[in-house]
């Protein structure tokens, strides 16, 4: 069991490496912890030490973000995403180049990374790395058939945690293969704010029916819930020590920044301006179609939306009012007019003026709103 | 690497006449011979270069299919050496599907959204791409001359394996398949290194097509879970029973004829299609009702014998063989027994059998027959006491009332436990089942 001391003490008994900012930052270390919360440079960073280190040794980062949404490379946005409480939170989300499901990162919870070799890459393996740092916390954690981390819901725990009912997880995981190199990384969740990450991932869309990989929702909680003493710091110190020992690698852990030394890599550059953009974050979604229905007081109006990599392919009504063909004609404009727009992204201006007025604008009002939520 | 007779015959020379002198000298005296004509040919190489199909690769251990999420590159694209050109998603894993070498995308094999198994045909690529800075994907057709020293430092990529004098792709045996250097090159302009430096007498490198006389590739493939255990409960099979197999002949005449008569009316009445493994199956449970330690198990020291009949189906499956269960055989007829094993094959194509459906059978039956097979002895599966197998229908001479007749002959086996049955039970019980298929009415006597 750990002895309980501050984390600053853990800090202090280990010396890191880190170069002056001026230098370009070199990717043949095995360990580096990353300074930087912000996403963007986190993932980037990490894309670029996977396809720039050296193929046969192990790599790990770690990192931390400040609070954002972080989807799988072939999930859709909308269907994961709560973006009306996104918005209202002020924070980004984004999709990230492995693929798996969503995740909420801040400050409160750790991501670690695990480079290896195709050939050697075993999920199960790099599992276990992060399972025995846990462990060595004091926490008893153990990891179920799909190699995610929880505690709880054990046959022999049940006993000791009787309050328990079912297997709370503190970590998801993801992975991504390419060539020669494949990642395991994933996020551990120490002290989350787990009402946010409730909120922005509560999916509000059950009528959205998408080709895109699927987030297995489950319960979780966080490690200082098990020990009041873990903090991302104590964590960190106990992967680093958990990987040293898997691959006897006695190099020390390397700081990483979001310095020159870093943007000056046009690699890193250009992959910090890829994430955001339209057609990364949303031009990768697979087809979804969106079916919704209101009531007006001139009768019940139902849509259906599809789309595909982000961009309205065709948008059907259908009404039971006492309709007058003016309707009619109306919901025909609009259909075209939204037709090859993208899907979330259409204002005002894009749909015809007259539109915007009269029974119209109703329904263009309702639509706009339940495309942005 | 293109062989010399094409080169010969592009150059349509040398092979009218004095074909196979001239050919077999160039094979014992490699490049000097054909250099001549080589240096030419390189202009009508384009034509003769094949497109190379690329598979899904294995993704992690113990995964066999995924979803093809996207393709990052279209037909008639230009990739780069090691470019991304598609992705899968399988179980949180997100798998790049890169290009073997620098060329033109010709034709893609799959739709997104497909389910794709390794090892499938994905995309075609046409080896095209000359440029030296490999990672400009510039459609450029014609190959260029570049010196040999340009390819080597061109390959922009970091394996380097392959030693330097590769470039000179004389009869050196090619790189394997995901070669980094330029194709195109095979036909060294370079007359300064058209030296016969002939080290092996693998005269014809075929470098265009990856697998040629002289690779020494090795791959590994981690044996995926479900492999692991099919090889596990073999072994122990093998190692728990005493088995033995039994052989028996059985005329088809009577049942193809059956089937022939009712197959239409059946497939338009109950839209099932009457095969074979029904009237087996069928057989089989009759037999077992004669022969009850043929269903049966030991258990410690107990053998239990049973009064229904689990008949264990065995399914081939993209993903291995999977031998789901049709419970209580004994009470089902010929339709019902189609039907079920039908929908089982389906879901076994699919991969949703569940452990339930794939455990507690009493009793296998195994088609080798659709491969082809014409004798064979299959394995056990425990706890079972025996196996039936089914072979291939062959046209054979026969003697039938002192006169020869050609008949549809099917070799049946059964393996058994010889722990549970005797020699006498189990050809006994393989008898009558060859009774019962030969003369099916007699399934309605008993």
């Amino acid at each position: 069991m750990l002895s309980i001391r501050p984390s600053s003490y853990i800090y202090s008994s280990r010396r890191y490496l880190s170069t002056p900012s001026t230098h370009t930052i070199s990717p043949n270390h095995s360990i580096y912890l990353s300074r930087s919360t912000n996403p963007y440079f986190n993932l980037t960073f990490e894309d670029w030490l996977f396809r720039h280190s050296p193929t046969e040794k192990p790599l790990l980062l770690i990192y931390r973000d400040e609070p954002c949404v972080v989807i799988g490379r072939n999930q859709n946005p909308w269907k994961e995403i709560n973006f009306l409480a996104l918005r209202r939170a002020g924070n980004p989300f984004i999709r990230r180049r492995s693929g798996g499901g969503t995740v909420y990162h801040d400050l409160g919870n750790t991501n670690f990374s695990i480079h290896l070799p195709r050939t050697s890459f075993d999920r199960h393996a790099t599992a276990q790395i992060v399972l025995r740092a846990v462990r060595s916390l004091g926490i008893d954690a153990h990891i179920n058939e799909r190699n995610d981390i929880c505690i709880g819901k054990d046959k022999m725990s049940t006993i000791f945690l009787p309050l328990m009912a079912c297997c709370f997880y503190v970590s998801g995981s993801a992975y991504k293969i390419v060539n020669n190199r494949a990642y395991h990384h994933g996020t551990m969740l120490i002290s989350t704010r787990l009402d946010a990450l409730g909120d922005l991932l509560r999916s509000n869309k059950e009528s959205m029916i998408t080709k895109g990989v699927a987030s297995v929702r489950s319960p979780v909680c966080n490690l200082q819930q098990f020990s009041p003493t873990i903090s991302h710091e104590a964590f960190s110190d106990a992967v680093v020590r958990a990987f040293q020992e898997e691959y006897n690698i006695d190099q020390e852990p390397y700081i990483a920044q979001e310095d020159e030394g870093a943007t000056s890599i046009e690699y890193i550059r250009e992959g910090m301006a890829e994430l955001p953009s339209w057609d990364w974050a949303y031009g990768q979604t697979p087809e979804f179609t969106y079916g919704i229905k209101k009531s007006f007081g001139w009768g019940d109006m139902t849509v259906e939306i599809k789309s595909k990599h982000g961009i309205i392919l065709s948008c059907s009504f259908s009404h039971d009012g006492a309709g007058s063909s003016s309707v009619d004609r109306e919901i025909l404009e609009l259909s075209k007019a939204l037709e090859g727009k993208r899907y979330g992204f259409v204002d005002n201006a894009a749909i015809d003026a007259r539109a915007a007025r009269g029974r119209d604008g109703d329904i263009w009002e309702w639509l706009k709103t339940a495309m942005e939520s | 690497m293109l062989s010399k007779q094409i080169i010969a015959a592009a150059r349509g020379r040398g092979f009218v006449a004095g074909k196979n002198a001239r050919a077999a000298l160039s094979m014992t005296r490699g490049w000097e011979i054909a250099s001549p004509y080589t240096r030419r040919a390189k202009f009508h190489s384009t034509s003769l270069i094949q497109a190379e199909t690329v598979k899904v690769p294995q993704m992690a251990e113990s995964i066999t299919e995924g979803t093809l999420k996207t393709w990052s590159k279209q037909v008639g694209d230009s990739v780069a050496a090691d470019e991304e050109v598609a992705t899968i998603e399988t179980d949180k894993i997100d798998v790049s599907v890169n290009a073997p070498q620098a060329g033109k995308i010709v034709e893609l094999l799959a739709k997104e959204e497909d389910t794709v198994t390794v090892g499938q045909d994905l995309f075609r690529i046409e080896p095209g791409e000359s440029s030296s800075s490999s990672s400009d994907p510039t459609p450029k057709e014609q190959k260029t001359e570049e010196k040999p020293e340009e390819l080597s430092k061109g390959s922009k990529t970091k394996d380097s394996e392959e030693p330097k004098d590769q470039q000179v792709q004389k009869g050196a045996p090619p790189p394997p398949p995901p070669a980094k250097e330029d194709k195109q090159q095979m036909i060294t302009p370079e007359a300064k290194k058209d030296k016969p430096k002939e080290k092996s007498g693998a005269a014809t490198p075929a470098a265009e097509t990856p697998k040629a006389p002289g690779s020494r590739n090795e791959t590994r493939v981690k044996m995926n879970r479900m492999r692991l255990r099919i090889a596990e409960r073999l072994k122990e099979s093998q190692n728990a029973a005493a088995s033995l197999t039994t052989f028996n002949e059985i005329d088809m005449s009577s049942l193809i004829s059956l089937r022939a008569k009712y197959k239409d009316e059946i497939l338009k009445t109950h839209e099932i299609k009457l095969g074979f493994m029904s009237a087996f199956a069928r057989a089989c449970s009759l037999a077992l009702r004669e022969i009850p330690a043929a269903n049966a198990s030991i258990e410690g020291d107990e053998i239990v014998y049973r009064d229904y009949v689990d008949l264990s189906v065995a399914v081939a499956t993209p993903k291995g063989l999977v031998t789901p269960v049709v419970r209580n055989a004994e009470s089902m007829g010929f339709l019902d027994i189609e039907r079920e094993i039908a929908a089982l094959g389906k879901k076994a194509r699919d991969g949703k059998l569940t452990l339930e459906d794939m455990t507690g059978g009493t009793f296998t039956i195994s088609n080798g027959g659709v491969f082809g097979s014409l004798y064979g002895t299959p394995i056990i599966n425990l706890p079972q006491a025996a196996v039936l197998g089914m072979h291939a229908i062959k046209d054979k001479p026969v003697v039938v009332n002192g006169e020869i007749v050609i008949r549809p002959i099917m070799v049946v086996a059964l393996t058994y436990d010889h722990r549970l049955l005797d020699g006498r039970e189990a050809v006994t019980f393989l008898v009558r089942v060859k009774e019962y298929v030969e003369d099916p009415r007699k399934m309605l006597l008993v």
